[in-house]
């Protein structure tokens, strides 16, 4: 503590713009709390996005995370060299921005850790790849052998193979979600995409839809997947010892203290195959323990994607309170208030308008694009205003909000106009957005130095009339 | 001119007025800008305070080392700056009228030169706060033209202004923390760091009074500490203009007195000479200090007072007498008596303060309230 006050007295001192950021108390306390919910998480079992108890958790943090960042504010607020007009410049500013951004991230990190702490404790144990491809011979085994026993229950004349399916609409897929889901297991490859909107996903249960069941749905398939699907029906009588060897190896792999026999129950398979037939052969195989087990692990990984997706909610969101902060400081509170009003009404004002004209996407972003366009002509008329007004710290406001978001518009304008059915949509988009989000944060950045910060300086000292 | 101002501080030391000795020695010390002599200053300032503070008289050390350092402030050469003199602020024909329509400020026109005392007087609701509030840069005025000779940057003359020109609202509003930490944010902030911050910090402590209360907050202060760290604060700016609103309005006589008297050295100083604009309703006390007087009655100019102006005899008296009395002891002479908030007052062209005392005292009547105030704004009132 001695030296946190040594360190304090010292910033005091030499740097006030530091020191009234509060960036040492605030960053030693979100820190602290970050890793000992980092360190809680990583050993917790509990890592299902869907589990009350998991959702509860981030429900706290994320009130936590807002009390905090509220006391924050409240020290932050307490000293401002900027509304006495010390000596700053833009760099500064920008500085002052990144302490500011510093501090509020670690305390929106706080609802994100649970997901990474449990992605961390199962991150280069098993891939998903590897989980996946496990769960699902597992299954196909289970029911290889349940197959010797019994009728298979197969309509294999049933299976439909159709390679459109990529082009249905989003309405499609989620009025078929179960089936969707089946194939996106499958083959993950090739159904990523459909995969990703998908909220539901679950290693286990479609698998074994897709094996057997989901047939009585008149499913279609892609033509790859059917192959798969033939094969794995005519090994079905073929050599049972070595299929309940290899099973036994995949049980003991992933449950502890594997006792070393699949069954856990004897029971009679039917030819009237149904949901009900489906819950007795994972009764009997323990094919409910084995997903639970390894559902521990697949629950806990995430994939490229869902990391940057995590990544990009903590940032923007970080952001976009940073972003509010800075106004809040650099702008009388009245003229935020009424910046915050009048981006609501604005809102409303968009919506009527876009619903009287019926405007497409490109309508509503070229509407947002001439928004920006006059509030960032009116902002920069500061240069030659002798006295303040509250329309000008709007539009001043808001052409800083939105600077980074200006390139993102453009770019979503410009994804509008290629074709959804190009075959390399998705990585034109993904490749156009991702250079507007890079553009737009390098323009924050020079706004930061060199534009904003001189017009803050100029709007906030400027006589009122 | 230094060594009057050092033969000065001597005298208060002989006088026994060891607190205005130990105001006057700490702003000597400043202006030389010797920091082993500031430091030295403050030491020995804090200890002044301490003997002031518990009610004693400080003992012959204490002024062995006073003495001690006003002899090492002789020896050394000082003049004032450049600045001192210099026309800082002029304001041409400004004037301001509310979208209210309730008020206007008439055009007026002014000049504030460093080093210079100005003293803005009127009744409520005249326009003090608005023509204070213009020359600080805070409001725009609908009319005319002002300047600030220290300006420079073109894009954010605005920002330069507001680092230049220092204004204290008559409200002060709240801060957070403890006292020394916001002068030490404050020096920080305005270019002071490090061992520099220390002693800037220390000096304004010192040199207000402030030392024993570093420690305390807001809450813990009196109005009149509040106004004295405000100003303590306002010049670790180093402004060039310091404009004050109403600063007397919470302090006692005493504290008034104070302030107006460091209000007249800080304006003078070697170093950084400081045009001072304030309002008041304490005529009197604001009179004895400025060197130039505005009266403004509804949002006019009425009168510029300065020291030396030519005006008619016009003194102010309280009697214990009738009316008749009065008029009868001054019949023979040309002169109109007017009855004003609860004084009256007496305009004669031919008869001079004194002549006029020994008139009324010869006439018998009691006299227990007797100002001339031919040079003052009050017999605008």
């Amino acid at each position: 503590m001695k030296l946190i006050n040594k360190i304090q007295q010292h910033l005091l001192l030499n740097y006030p713009l530091v020191w009234s950021s509060r960036v040492i108390p605030a960053t030693l306390f979100g820190l602290s709390i970050a890793l000992i919910l980092f360190f809680l998480f990583y050993i917790s079992p509990v890592r299902d996005l869907n589990s009350p108890v998991f959702i509860s958790w981030i429900f706290f943090l994320s009130l936590c995370s807002i009390i905090s960042i509220i006391v924050y504010l409240v020290f932050l607020f307490r000293f401002n060299a900027f509304k006495f007009f010390g000596k700053l410049n833009g760099l500064q500013f920008f500085f002052q921005f990144i302490l500011i951004f510093l501090s509020i991230s670690i305390f929106v990190s706080w609802p994100f850790i649970p997901r990474l702490a449990g992605f961390a404790s199962v991150y280069g144990k098993y891939s998903l790849e590897e989980l996946s491809t496990d769960f699902d011979e597992a299954y196909v085994l289970a029911y290889q052998l349940e197959y010797t026993k019994g009728t298979a229950p197969y309509r294999i004349s049933e299976i439909v193979i159709d390679a459109d399916l990529e082009q249905e609409s989003e309405e499609d897929y989620s009025n078929n979600s179960i089936r969707l889901r089946s194939f996106e297991f499958i083959d993950r490859g090739r159904f990523e995409k459909l995969e990703q909107k998908s909220d539901n996903f679950y290693l286990g249960y479609e698998r074994l839809n897709l094996v057997c069941a989901e047939f009585d749905y008149n499913i279609t398939l892609p033509y790859d997947l059917s192959d798969k699907i033939y094969k794995s029906l005519e090994n079905k009588l073929v050599d049972k010892e070595a299929k309940l060897s290899r099973l036994n190896q995949l049980f003991a792999k992933y449950i502890p203290n594997y006792n070393g026999s699949v069954l856990a129950s004897e029971s009679s398979f039917s030819s009237d195959y149904g949901y009900e037939e489906e819950s007795k052969v994972c009764t009997k195989y323990r094919l409910n323990e084995f997903g639970y087990e390894m559902g521990k692990y697949s629950s806990g990984l995430m994939k490229k994607g869902d990391l940057i997706l995590l990544f990009k909610m903590w940032m923007y969101i970080s952001l976009y309170i940073s972003l509010f902060i800075i106004m809040f400081r650099y702008m009388s509170p009245r003229t935020f208030l009424w910046t915050l009003l009048f981006g609501f009404l604005l809102f409303i004002f968009s919506v009527i308008v876009s619903i009287i004209f019926s405007f497409e996407s490109e309508g509503v972003l070229g509407l947002m694009i001439i928004y920006y366009l006059i509030f960032s002509l009116m902002a920069f008329s500061l240069v030659f205003t002798r006295s303040r007004n509250v329309f000008q710290g709007i539009a001043l406001n808001l052409s800083f909000f939105f600077v980074h978001l200006f390139p993102v518009i453009c770019g979503f304008l410009v994804t509008s106009f290629i074709s959804a059915y190009d075959v390399d949509y998705q990585s034109r988009f993904d490749a156009i957005l991702s250079t507007a989000e890079g553009i737009g944060l390098f323009l924050l950045l020079i706004s930061l130095i060199f534009v904003h910060s001189r017009l803050f300086y100029k709007w906030y000292s400027l006589p009122e009339e | 001119m230094w060594t009057t101002t050092l033969t000065e501080i001597r005298s208060y030391f002989r006088h026994s007025d060891f607190a205005l000795a130990i105001r006057r020695t700490l702003d000597a010390a400043y202006d030389t800008d010797d920091k082993t002599i500031i430091r030295e200053a403050i030491e020995w300032g804090n200890t002044g305070n301490l003997f002031l503070d518990s009610g004693k008289v400080p003992d012959e050390a204490f002024i062995a080392q006073g003495d001690t350092l006003l002899t090492k402030l002789e020896t050394m050469s000082m003049s004032h700056t450049p600045d001192s003199g210099k026309v800082f602020l002029t304001a041409k024909g400004i004037q301001k009228k509310y979208a209210s329509g309730h008020f206007s400020l008439k055009p007026l026109d002014l000049t504030i030169h460093a080093g210079e005392v100005v003293g803005v007087v009127g009744e409520n609701g005249n326009g003090k706060t608005t023509l204070l509030r213009i020359l600080s840069g805070y409001l725009n005025p609908n009319a005319g033209h002002l300047n600030y000779y220290f300006n420079e940057a073109l894009f954010l003359q605005s920002y330069q202004v507001k680092q230049e020109v220092a204004f204290i609202p008559q409200r002060i509003p709240r801060w957070y923390g403890t006292l020394k930490d916001n002068l030490h944010f404050y020096a920080s902030a305005n270019g002071f760091h490090g061992e520099e911050n220390e002693l800037m910090t220390d000096f304004m402590l010192a040199r207000f009074g402030l030392t024993k209360f570093s420690g305390l907050t807001w809450n813990q202060l009196s109005s009149g500490y509040r106004t004295r760290f405000e100003i303590a604060k306002i010049l670790l700016k180093r402004p060039r203009l310091l404009i004050l609103d109403e600063p007397l309005a919470n302090l006692d006589i005493n504290a008034q007195q104070t302030l107006l008297n460091d209000l007249k050295v800080l304006s003078k100083s070697y170093r950084k000479p400081l045009g001072v604009v304030l309002s008041s309703q304490q005529l009197h006390e604001v009179e004895k200090i400025a060197d130039k007087v505005l009266f403004l009655k509804n949002g006019l100019l009425l009168h510029t007072q300065t020291a030396g102006s030519e005006s008619a005899n016009v003194i102010e008296i309280e009697i214990k007498n009738e009316r008749a009395e009065l008029e009868a002891a001054l019949s023979a002479y040309a002169c109109e008596i007017k009855y004003n908030g609860g004084y009256y007052m007496i305009s004669t062209p031919e008869i001079k303060s004194a002549e006029l005392i020994r008139i009324l005292v010869q006439s018998g009547l009691t006299v227990s309230y007797f100002r001339d105030i031919s040079q003052s704004t009050k017999r605008f009132f």
